[in-house]
């Protein structure tokens, strides 16, 4: 999710859209509230998609996300930050809660069936197979390290903007995408060995 | 140029990737040297990169969500920010005031009722006790506390039976 996150320090949140369209949101003005939900929701599903890696969990929390946007709106402070970076906590906040309820996505083997079975030129093949092996490793990832790897990689995101979002420090989530990438490149390597590929 | 040790350049590639540009600024030239130079490093930053190839496929897919339900949203009533409003300190000492001369009155009428009810229990015979109701642990009461109950529920029944006459009135 790229919600402008460069964007998200307090000294130029007045220069965003969003903010703009928050602060009127914030006076009730449902217009507004459309036109944000329009401009925040791919990035905010492309975020929960990558964290929870389940299709209804994703739309559920992104539903809850701006209603809570919507109905907290009057606790928006533009001198905080902008509002891209405000909803980016709820949805963060909200992923993070969601994580406990659901349960391990695919397992390792299972991703494999992921690939498309058509016969197809070995390169498309290869890239099937790849994008299955990255997809069950992450799906086998804890999902605080499928978040900060989204944030990180997904959203460009730096340390101390993640760090941020899921109320940590910067050496932390260094630690946590150190950790993540470790684990990712030691189970894409195992099924590599699997495969034979 | 901060002197950076093959270990703690692997570390830096580990958690910011391959991207020179995201490395932290102060060590950025120096990892890049110890890179050149260094075959572990080299390797660990090709490792890194393949696997930031890979992450940015699975990146680029995100599948079609059902589009948020706006009018579902804005069907909710939004939270003021006054909707729960300081009160007022004369309210505040009104309602202490208030508080305080009826709690006494609520112990005291509480306590008048305890000691009313243990009073009353510690009355020999007092309550509704049939035969089948004692247990066979229960000792037999003597002739004289029998006596002496049937007495008291006597008392009991004169005082509170109505006569025939306010039977009519009733």
């Amino acid at each position: 999710m790229r919600m402008d996150a460069r964007a998200s320090g307090p000294g130029t949140a007045a220069t965003s859209v969003a903010t703009a369209l928050m602060l009127r949101v914030a006076d009730g003005d449902a217009a507004a509230f459309t036109a944000l939900v329009r401009q925040l929701e791919r990035p905010a599903q492309a975020l929960a998609w990558r964290t929870l890696m389940d299709r209804a969990a994703a739309e559920d929390v992104c539903q809850r996300a701006f209603l809570r946007l919507w109905t907290h709106a009057a606790r928006f402070d533009p001198a905080r930050g902008t509002a891209e970076a405000w909803f980016r906590r709820i949805l963060v906040n909200l992923c993070l809660d969601r994580r406990r309820a659901i349960r391990p996505v695919q397992a390792m083997a299972d991703g494999f069936d992921m690939a498309d079975p058509a016969p197809s030129p070995e390169a498309q093949a290869i890239a099937a197979d790849t994008s299955a092996r990255v997809e069950a490793a992450m799906a086998r990832l804890n999902p605080r390290q499928r978040l900060a790897l989204a944030l990180f990689h997904g959203d460009g995101l730096s340390m101390a903007e993640i760090a941020e979002q899921m109320e940590t420090t910067a050496k932390a989530v260094e630690g946590l995408l150190g950790r993540a990438r470790n684990e990712m490149r030691t189970m894409m390597n195992e099924t590599m060995n699997e495969t034979g590929l | 140029m901060t002197a950076l040790t093959p270990d703690a350049a692997m570390a830096i590639i580990s958690s910011h990737g391959a991207d020179a540009a995201r490395w932290p600024a102060d060590v950025a030239p120096a990892l890049k040297a110890l890179a050149a130079r260094d075959a572990a490093v080299a390797a660990a930053l090709a490792e890194a990169q393949a696997l930031e190839a890979d992450l940015a496929g699975w990146l680029a897919v995100t599948p079609a969500l059902a589009a948020v339900d706006v009018a579902a949203i804005t069907a909710h009533r939004q939270e003021q920010p006054q909707e729960q409003p300081q009160e007022q300190p004369q309210e505040q000492a009104g309602r202490a005031r208030r508080s305080a001369s009826w709690r006494p009155a609520l112990v005291a009428a509480s306590l008048t009722m305890m000691l009313a009810t243990a009073g009353w229990l510690a009355m020999p015979g007092a309550g509704p006790i049939s035969p089948g109701d004692q247990s066979p642990n229960t000792p037999a009461r003597s002739p004289s506390a029998v006596a002496e109950a049937d007495e008291t529920g006597l008392v009991f029944a004169q005082v509170f039976t109505p006569t025939a006459a306010e039977e009519d009135l009733i």
